[in-house]
């Protein structure tokens, strides 16, 4: 089998951080340093030396990236002041460009669908909407169900003013100018993008 | 009087999850004699999982959005956060615009798009920072009325206001600044091995209960070393380790019930500010242990 | 002992480990004057502490005596001891160094009967056992030490005790009166082999050395290790004194690390596998295991590295830990990490960690006190025409072998330095 690298290539100048990579020696210290070490399928470690491999289907559909929780703790841990936690955020951005991040990936739903949508919407987050929505992305029943399940909790917020539990709430007021700037940061990044492939 | 930009941030609007952080902080600040500006119509920041839905220029410009207002408001006054995660958004915006001039002309291009301009300058700031480097831990001190004496802390640093920047110059695997808050106070840090450990962040929403696993650990090692309440800076640190522990009690059979406060909640008690001033009746875990100091 | 008489063709060696011995004898051994500065009681560097030396695991003393019976022998080389350059003027040919010489308190005439320690009470701490084990105020820093007068800790100089010891001493050697001096000296060319220290390991703070008992440095189990050290050469755990069964290595502790010291210290391996075999020589059950990023064991060593991997009871680990946790109730070290050929996680628990940490150079804190010296990224001396010729550790991390190359080649740089600047 030939060495291909246009996959780290790829990697190198479409993912956010990505040509730090080369900069990896494997040492592992990532690996045990990540709260969520005992439920990825690949460390980060892994998915670097994959990049290099060239394994764009198994690291693209792998879930690792979205166990995230930006702790930090690799970056400060990194022998070679790797951004490891952006390069691990920017592979999962990169997965999801791609159409090859899992849509069933817990995170990724949250993040993308839920999260950003929320954002978008207008121009703030409303936690009460942002969980309801994340709730019922699986249907009527998943969410009412989820919902008893953490009945408590949102009571115990609601009763100390820490939940509103009207999920609405207006735009910011600028919100015609926020959009129009989204678009165009997404234009632009697309742009560079093309430039560089 | 000193004055400061204010960046409040999602979950410290009116009724939402960190209200009792913005409710204290703004007692604190006022028995402090710190003046804070709110941004007119911020934006959300995105916090740490903007990357997904965001990508890399609009999740950055969020932030630009939020400092070209503050400039065109306040100008280039010091610009300070609360909540660990805003401020860190906040921060890594700031300085990859300020060292990348390509990065910074593609923010105002789009900042453009919204009639709005940016060309840097502004600090971003945590408001530990404030207190730390503008006032000290002897000028924190010397508004004791009420010493919290006998109280142990357990000084949650957590991640995102430790990592990956830091705060005063501090340790990152054992910082020391909020033990020193503690301290100020007349209360007593305990020892703490989950200081900096994480709690799940954002992640307690959609991987619960990996994170209600890492949330059990910061309890277990409060309670071992004795802590009456468990303190922090961090607005999701805060939330997940205070709401879920019945949850935590019921999928490890254990019995948690310690109260999870802000370091201002500590300070605005201790300073004689009362109850209501401090919050602390928006606790969902009640911090009864701290009543006799109200 | 010479006459000490400095001259503009005299060479300074500055530092007294097996660098600065090197480059002091090999000097004076072609005719030349030599003053030799040494910042302890004693000579010798940190090779003196060590137990046994990598390839051929011998003893260090015999390489240590076989250059002090050279100095010994050789009129043309002057020792300082408790001896720091404070200055450095002048230029190639003619520098005009100071020197100022901290009081010993136990004069030329001491015979090392050791009547004096015997007699003292007082205990003090022990940089030569490096914290693993207490010492008399007034001593020999070890057995073979040379100078081999004794010293006393200044601190316990103006103590009731130390007047009494003074009647102790068979032959008057005691002078509590002795003061600090400084000396002026003219020197053809200065050789500069102030060497290594350890790298503080409690900065490491994953690894829990100062928190755990039962994680240590490799220095400090060097002197484990030592016939002559804290346990008499039983290798025991600090926390409760049981024979070690079960011992990791941790390599790169601190080095090829930004956080900490960004270099490889080249002989961290080596010294790691030499010590693999002081367990599983003292403990045929015993197993060790190495954690390394990868194995350096440079040029000639692989010989060593293939000698120390025939051993099936030493393991070896691909994997940089991240961190060291501590049992409360046993004591015991677990080690956690990823084993990076596997992807494994593991968390192993052991009867005692060894830190391979690195060395750091002298100069990066204490720097030649002369304009025009160059110093790279992480304080070693550069060798670029400047005042000062840099050899061994004071110039990289390097082995005994390359120090005595280094040290030489000091020599004959310093020679032709004071002679052709003098003139001749
Ligand atoms: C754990 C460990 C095990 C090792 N084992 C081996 C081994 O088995 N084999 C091997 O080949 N190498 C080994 N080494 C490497 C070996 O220790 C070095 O190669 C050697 O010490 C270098 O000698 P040096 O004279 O350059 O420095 P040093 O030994 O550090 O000597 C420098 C001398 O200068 C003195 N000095 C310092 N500053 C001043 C000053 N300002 N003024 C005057 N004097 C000063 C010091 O007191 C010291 O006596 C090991 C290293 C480590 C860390």
């Amino acid at each position: 089998m030939a060495y291909d690298l246009s996959f780290a290539r790829e990697v190198y100048k479409n993912s956010e951080m990505g040509h730090w990579i080369k900069m990896c020696m494997q040492c592992g210290v990532c690996a045990g340093s990540c709260p969520l070490g005992p439920h990825w399928e690949h460390s980060p470690r892994q998915l670097f030396q994959m990049v290099r491999a060239g394994k764009k289907e198994e690291v693209l559909k792998s879930s690792s990236m979205w166990m995230c929780t930006s702790c930090y703790n690799c970056i400060v841990r990194c022998p070679r002041h790797l951004p490891i936690t952006h390069i691990v955020h920017g592979l999962a951005r990169y997965a999801m460009e791609q159409g090859m991040a899992n849509p069933q990936q817990p995170t990724h739903r949250f993040a993308s669908k839920v999260f950003w949508e929320n954002i978008v919407a207008t121009g703030r987050v409303g936690e009460a909407g942002l969980t309801m929505k994340l709730y019922f992305l699986d249907g009527l029943g998943a969410g009412i169900r989820m919902g008893l399940e953490m009945k408590d909790v949102a009571l115990g917020m609601v009763k100390t003013g820490r939940l509103n539990p009207i999920p609405f709430r207006g735009k910011i007021k600028g919100y015609a100018g926020f959009q129009a700037m989204l678009q165009k940061a997404a234009a632009i990044e697309s742009k560079h993008k093309e430039a560089k492939a | 009087m000193k004055e400061y930009t204010f960046y409040p941030g999602c979950s410290s609007e009116k009724g939402a999850s960190a209200a009792n952080m913005e409710n204290s902080v703004h007692a604190m600040c006022q028995m402090l004699g710190i003046k804070l500006h709110e941004i007119d119509d911020w934006n959300c920041c995105s916090a740490s999982i903007g990357y997904a839905g965001g990508g890399e220029l609009p999740r950055m410009a969020l932030s630009a959005r939020n400092f070209a207002l503050a400039k065109k408001q306040f100008g280039n006054r010091d610009l300070v956060a609360t909540c660990a995660a805003c401020w860190l958004g906040m921060r890594e915006t700031h300085e990859r615009l300020e060292e990348d001039q390509q990065v910074k002309a593609d923010l105002n291009e789009a900042l453009q798009a919204a009639g709005l301009s940016y060309d840097g300058g502004i600090k971003t700031r945590h408001m530990v920072e404030v207190l730390i480097e503008d006032f000290g831990f002897d000028a924190l001190k010397a508004k004791v009325t009420k010493p919290l004496t006998g109280i142990k802390v357990a000084g949650y640093v957590g991640c995102q206001t430790n990592r990956p920047f830091g705060v005063a110059g501090d340790n990152f695997e054992n910082p020391q600044y909020l033990d020193k808050m503690t301290e100020a106070c007349g209360a007593t840090a305990v020892p703490f091995e989950k200081k900096v450990a994480c709690c799940g962040g954002a992640l307690a929403f959609s991987e619960n209960e990996k994170s209600c696993a890492l949330i059990r650990d910061i309890l277990q090692s409060a309670v071992d070393n004795g802590a009456d309440v468990i303190s922090t800076p961090c607005p999701v640190c805060q939330l997940n380790v205070e709401v879920y522990q019945d949850k935590v009690n019921k999928m490890f059979g254990t019995r948690f019930r310690i109260p999870v406060v802000y370091y201002s909640q500590l300070f605005v008690l201790a300073w004689g500010g009362g109850w209501q001033k401090a919050a602390l009746h928006q606790q969902v875990v009640p911090a009864d242990v701290l009543k006799k100091f109200a | 002992m010479a006459d000490g008489k400095a001259t503009g063709q005299t060479i300074l060696v500055v530092g007294g480990g097996l660098t600065g011995l090197t480059a002091a004898v090999e000097s004076a051994e072609v005719g030349h004057h030599v003053i030799l500065l040494e910042k302890e009681p004693q000579l010798g560097g940190r090779v003196s502490q060590h137990n046994k030396y990598f390839p051929k695991l011998c003893s260090p003393s015999c390489g240590l005596e076989i250059n002090y019976q050279r100095i010994r022998n050789n009129p043309r080389i002057t020792v300082h001891t408790l001896a720091e350059v404070t200055k450095i003027e002048g230029q190639a040919g003619n520098y005009r160094v100071s020197v100022r010489k901290a009081p010993r308190f136990v004069s030329d005439k001491c015979t090392a009967c050791g009547d004096c320690s015997r007699a003292c009470s007082t205990e003090v701490e022990d940089p030569f056992n490096l914290g693993t084990a207490k010492a008399k105020a007034i001593r020999n820093a070890h057995a073979f030490a040379f100078p081999s007068h004794y010293f006393m800790d200044p601190g316990f100089a103006g103590s009731e005790e130390a007047r009494k010891l003074v009647e102790v001493c068979p032959v008057g050697a005691i002078e509590l009166d002795q003061q600090a001096e400084t000396l002026e000296l003219s020197v053809g060319s200065i050789v500069w082999a102030t060497g290594w220290k350890p790298y503080d390991a409690e900065k490491i703070r994953p690894y829990g050395f100062g928190r755990h008992a039962n994680v240590t440095t490799n220095m400090r189990f060097e002197r484990l290790a030592s016939p002559f050290g804290p346990t008499q050469g039983k290798l025991v755990r600090p926390s409760d004194g049981k024979e070690v069964r079960k011992v990791a290595f941790v390599q790169c502790a601190g080095s090829r690390d930004h956080n900490y010291l960004a270099f490889c210290s080249r002989i961290c391996c080596l010294a790691s596998m030499k010590q693999a075999t002081y367990v599983r020589e003292q403990y045929p059950d015993s197993e060790v295991t190495i954690y390394y990023i990868d194995l350096r064991a440079m040029d000639r060593y692989e010989a060593f590295l293939k000698k120390v991997e025939a051993d099936s009871q030493i393991r070896w680990t691909k994997s940089k830990p991240a961190r060291i946790d501590e049992d409360p109730a046993t004591k015991d070290p677990v080690v956690v990490g990823e084993d990076t050929l596997t992807g494994v996680r593991y968390a192993e628990r052991y009867d005692l960690v060894v830190l391979a940490t690195g060395m750091e150079p002298m100069s990066s804190s204490a720097k030649p006190p002369a304009d025009g010296v160059t110093q790279d990224a992480y304080g070693f001396v550069v060798n670029d025409g400047g005042p000062v010729i840099a050899c061994g550790c004071s110039a990289g991390p390097v082995d005994v072998a390359s120090s005595v190359q280094t040290g030489t080649a000091a020599a004959l740089k310093a020679i032709q330095t004071a002679l052709k600047a003098g003139g001749r």
